[in-house]
């Protein structure tokens, strides 16, 4: 699994600075960016990503600071599949896992993309838990998904990485992860 | 197409009104990013927040949810901003929700308004994830007062952002 150094300067005009970003050019199983202090300096996380899994009925697997065993994570979520919209939730899981990705079982070049808000990472008052906002859609012309989703992380802990792995063998060639970081004013 | 912090607010005590004035018209949209919580007991449900600003009327809002066990589609009228997005006065005091709000033609004189949110809290076992947009009448949008059931707990915080198509000046 790459580990992605931060890159972004603290020069960039404008608000949302890229940090980082991987692009697969052969399939591999998952990537982590490392956050140094300096992502305190930005209010805002937001990670991108365009998936596609080798592996069919494969999805992925989304945590920090490699906290996996530990039932820390929670989410609730919307889904629209085309005919049908539906709701539904998970409690006390060990990551976020969500399936809604194509795979080889796809026709190919379709992939899925995901955008996580990760607002106030790093909380200054008290403890708090992070509350992430996901949003995804795919399209596989006749079938495909659209939702969101809201993920809770109950661990008052500094954020130090973000990490997307595949729950079963490898992402596909073509998979693309970015992370940016938000800056507030005085920032 | 950029992105531009504007101002940023904090609550350190309960607080009725999160007020951003003289907000620059040189943007094309302008985006709030809120963390927050209010101390209204809804009896677990998500609480709403409604924005105002000067000269406006609000038309309506409308809403689709997921609960975690049902899909809700709702509308109502006579108040601008979301519906059901921060946790309520129950919630463990360490969970906020999370919520974007999009005002895309906030400068523009003459046009209805409209605003875009999605946001949503999570409370292992309860919790919403909301999508919607409201309406109101107004004049370009020089002052947003931001108010939620009962008040804002201490902690909460909002930043405003303006999205501009020049990377150089922001406009």
């Amino acid at each position: 699994m790459p580990i992605i150094p931060i890159s972004g300067s603290a020069a960039a005009r404008g608000a949302m600075i890229p940090l980082g970003t991987v692009t697969y050019t052969g399939p591999a199983g998952g990537v982590g960016f490392n956050l140094p202090a300096s992502s305190a300096g930005y209010q805002d996380l937001m990670f991108v990503a365009t998936l596609r899994n080798e592996t069919p009925g494969a999805g992925f697997a989304f945590y920090f600071n490699g906290d996996v065993g530990s039932g820390n994570y929670s989410n609730t979520w919307l889904l629209g599949d085309g005919a049908n919209l539906s709701s539904g939730r998970s409690v006390s899981q060990n990551y976020l896992t969500w399936y809604a990705t194509p795979s080889s079982y796809d026709a190919p070049n379709i992939f899925s993309t995901h955008i996580f808000h990760i607002v106030n990472p790093h909380p200054s008052a008290t403890t708090p838990f992070r509350t992430v906002l996901h949003r995804w859609g795919n399209d596989k012309n006749g079938s495909g998904t659209s939702g969101l989703q809201v993920l809770s992380w109950r661990a008052a802990t500094t954020m130090s990485a973000i990490t997307v792995g595949a729950t079963a063998g490898n992402f596909s060639t073509g998979s693309v992860f970015t992370l940016y970081g938000i800056r507030s004013v005085n920032q | 197409m950029s992105m531009f912090p504007i101002a940023s607010i904090t609550t350190t005590t309960t607080t009725s009104n999160i007020v951003f004035s003289s907000i620059p018209q040189n943007f094309t949209h302008l985006q709030a990013r809120i963390w927050g919580r209010g101390t209204f007991n809804n009896g677990g449900s998500g609480l709403s927040i409604v924005c105002s600003f000067t000269g406006y009327t609000p038309i309506y809002r409308h809403r689709l949810a997921g609960t975690g066990a049902i899909v809700v589609a709702q509308n109502y009228s006579g108040s601008f901003g979301s519906v059901g997005t921060i946790p309520d006065v129950t919630a463990n005091a360490s969970i906020f929700g999370s919520v974007i709000f999009d005002f895309v033609n906030y400068s523009v004189a003459g046009q209805n308004k409209t605003l875009r949110y999605f946001g949503g809290f999570d409370r292992n076992g309860s919790g919403e994830i909301n999508f919607g947009s409201s309406l109101a009448t107004g004049p370009a949008i020089a002052t947003l007062d931001f108010t939620t059931d009962g008040s804002w707990a201490a902690g909460c915080r909002i930043d405003l952002y303006g999205i501009g198509i020049s990377n150089a000046t922001g406009a």
